[in-house]
Parts: C-alpha cells; sequence; structure tokens
C-alpha cells in the first residue's frame, strides 16, 4: 500500500469513486497485489459483519415483551392524562360560564338594550282586571329594559353528559309604558 | 417493531457495550419512538430515526453520568452460546467473534460508523444524520475504522495461525 492509489480502495470498494475513477482503481488493482489482499480482507470482514452479527447476537427472548409491556403502560398513562385534562377543561369552561355570563358586556347596565314591543294588559300594572274568558289583547306600547345583569336567573338544565353542565340563563326585565294603546 | 428490534438492539449493544444497557436502551428508543411518533415525516427511514433516537438517548446518558464511551467489553456469552453448532459453522462463529471484537475495540464514533455501514447498510448521508456529524466526517471515520479493522483482523488471523502451527 505504498502508492497513493492505494488509499482508494475503501472509496473504491464502497462505490464512491466516479466511473473514470473506478476503472483507474481496478486498472491498478491488477498490477498492485498488496491492494488485492486487502480488498480481499475487506470483502471477508463486510460479509462477516453483515451476515455474522445477527446470529451471534441474538435479542434475548423476553425483551419485545419487555417494550410491549412498556407501551402498553404508557398509552393508558396517557389515556388517563387525556381524561384528566377534558375534566379539568370542562370544569375551567363551566366556572368560567357561570362567572362570566352574568356579567358579560350585553348585559352591562351602560349597554342595556331596549326593545319596544305591544304588551297585554295583563303584564301592565294598575289595569283593570279583565274577564277570564276575555282573551288578552295589546293595551300599549311598553318599554323593556334589562336590568342589572346580577339579577339574571340560572337555571341549570339536564344534560346527557357527566362531563358538561347546561345553564340557562334568563335576564331580568323592566318593562315600562311607552305608548298608546295600538289600534285594533 | 419485529422488524427492527435486532437492528436497534445491536447498534444498542455497540453503543453501550453492555447487554443489560443494551438492553434499557432498546426499550427506552421504542418507548421514546411510541410517544414521538407523530414527528416521523418519511415511513420509510423508520429504522434510521429509530437508530437517532438510541443515538440520542445513549449521548444524554453519558453526559448525565459525565462518562465517556468505553471500549466495548467482549460478550462472552453470547460468543459462547454459538460454540455448539458444526465446525463450519463454528469456524464461521469464530471469525464473526473475531471481527466484532475487533470492531468493538475501535473508538466509538469509528464503531458507531462502522456498525451503521457494514451491519445495517446505511448510506454516508444516513449516517450523518443518525449521528449529527457531517458527511466528511462520516466518510473519514468509516475509511479509518475499516483499515483499522483489516489492520487488526490480520493481526488475529496472523496469531491464530501461528497458535494454530504450534
Amino acid at each position: 500500500m505504498a502508492e497513493p492509489r492505494c488509499e482508494q480502495l475503501d472509496e473504491y470498494l464502497c462505490g464512491w469513486l466516479s466511473p473514470d475513477e473506478a476503472a483507474e482503481f481496478a486498472a491498478h488493482l491488477a498490477g498492485c497485489s498488496a491492494c488485492r489482499e486487502e480488498c480481499a480482507v475487506q470483502r471477508r470482514i463486510d460479509r462477516l459483519l453483515a451476515e455474522g452479527a445477527a446470529g451471534i447476537e441474538p435479542v434475548p427472548a423476553a425483551l419485545a415483551d419487555r417494550i410491549e409491556r412498556g407501551v402498553r403502560a404508557a398509552r393508558r398513562r396517557r389515556r388517563v392524562g387525556w381524561a384528566c385534562a377534558l375534566t379539568a377543561a370542562a370544569g375551567i369552561v363551566l366556572a368560567l360560564g357561570l362567572w362570566g355570563a352574568p356579567r358579560s358586556s350585553f348585559l352591562r347596565n351602560d349597554a342595556r338594550p331596549v326593545v319596544t314591543a305591544p304588551v297585554a294588559a295583563d303584564d301592565l300594572p294598575q289595569q283593570p282586571v279583565l274577564p277570564s274568558s276575555a282573551k288578552p289583547q295589546a293595551a300599549a306600547i311598553a318599554r323593556v329594559t334589562l336590568v342589572d345583569s346580577s339579577s339574571a336567573i340560572l337555571v341549570p338544565v339536564e344534560s346527557h353528559s357527566p362531563n358538561v353542565t347546561v345553564v340557562r340563563i334568563y335576564p331580568t326585565v323592566k318593562i315600562a309604558r311607552e305608548g298608546a294603546k295600538p289600534s285594533p | 417493531m419485529d422488524e427492527h428490534l435486532p437492528h436497534v438492539y445491536r447498534f444498542a449493544l455497540r453503543l453501550t457495550g453492555c447487554r443489560q444497557e443494551a438492553e434499557d436502551l432498546t426499550q427506552d428508543t421504542f418507548l421514546r419512538a411510541w410517544r414521538q411518533r407523530g414527528r416521523l415525516r418519511d415511513a420509510d427511514a423508520v429504522r434510521a430515526w429509530l437508530f437517532t433516537i438510541a443515538k440520542n438517548l445513549w449521548s444524554d446518558r453519558l453526559r448525565r453520568k459525565g462518562r465517556r464511551p468505553a471500549v466495548v467489553e467482549t460478550l462472552q456469552e453470547d460468543h459462547q452460546s454459538a460454540a455448539v453448532a458444526a465446525d463450519r459453522e463454528l469456524i464461521v462463529q469464530e471469525d464473526v467473534r473475531r471481527v466484532l471484537e475487533a470492531m468493538d475495540s475501535l473508538p466509538a464514533r469509528q464503531r458507531e460508523v462502522l456498525h451503521l455501514h457494514a451491519c445495517d447498510g446505511f448510506s454516508l448521508g444516513e449516517i450523518a444524520a443518525i449521528l449529527g456529524i457531517s458527511v466528511d466526517a462520516a466518510k473519514a471515520n468509516l475509511c479509518e475504522a475499516r483499515k483499522r479493522l483489516r489492520r487488526q483482523f490480520r493481526e488475529i488471523d496472523c496469531g491464530a495461525c501461528r497458535s494454530e502451527k504450534k
């Protein structure tokens, strides 16, 4: 292995040389007994490593089971973790809903929506009581204003999921007479 | 898993030089792979991905222990278990044992590169990616490892010939 060309032995055997370089090395190989011997040793080593290692270093029989058990345990832990996270998230959403809903901006005093609508006589104070057989009739135009949001009524509603709680929010309203009785 | 387990285990053996540690490392490799399975982009590159995980896990352990990669101990039990085979098989097994011993005596980086190339057939680019080194470094280490291995193997061979002649 005296020539610089001999240094290319591994590149030649590994197929890293260009076609021209490989041809040149092959020509060199024909006249270099040292390189031929090295090639033979290396090919033997490669064969032994590729084919032999698997037989001489078997995988311990219990290792596959051990890994399977580990993965199963990790899967279980992950499921429990997700369940805890979902429960916690549902709790947070519920808590925020209960705390925030009555205080949300649409119910704030400075942004109370005002609706006008005809109302029945029964709804107006200081009106004569109509006979029970009479149909309620619109008696006046009333203005309906949402009052203080803290006095909203929360009514829990039954849901099908144990993790979800549904609450209906009934804002309280104040009714005031605004106009005359609409013409029939 | 069955397809890749022997390869990962043998690579772990090369890294750790100890059967017990190789088993632990193999198990941890597959567990991490399962947890991070969403990160695998190329399904054809599973083995290289597993080897990368094994290598990273082993590097982390060495860092935590403040330990340099040791010269791998010879795995006598495995070798002895193979000694019940027929004569010809025995000779082959003995040759394999010699080559593995020679490989295990190489410096860690050369040992890793040589194992990935010779035992698992990875390309230089794949080896570089697995070990986190440049392709040039992988190539230089591989050439040096092969040269050293040839030298050691010839010496072992000559020693064996001399002892047989006596």
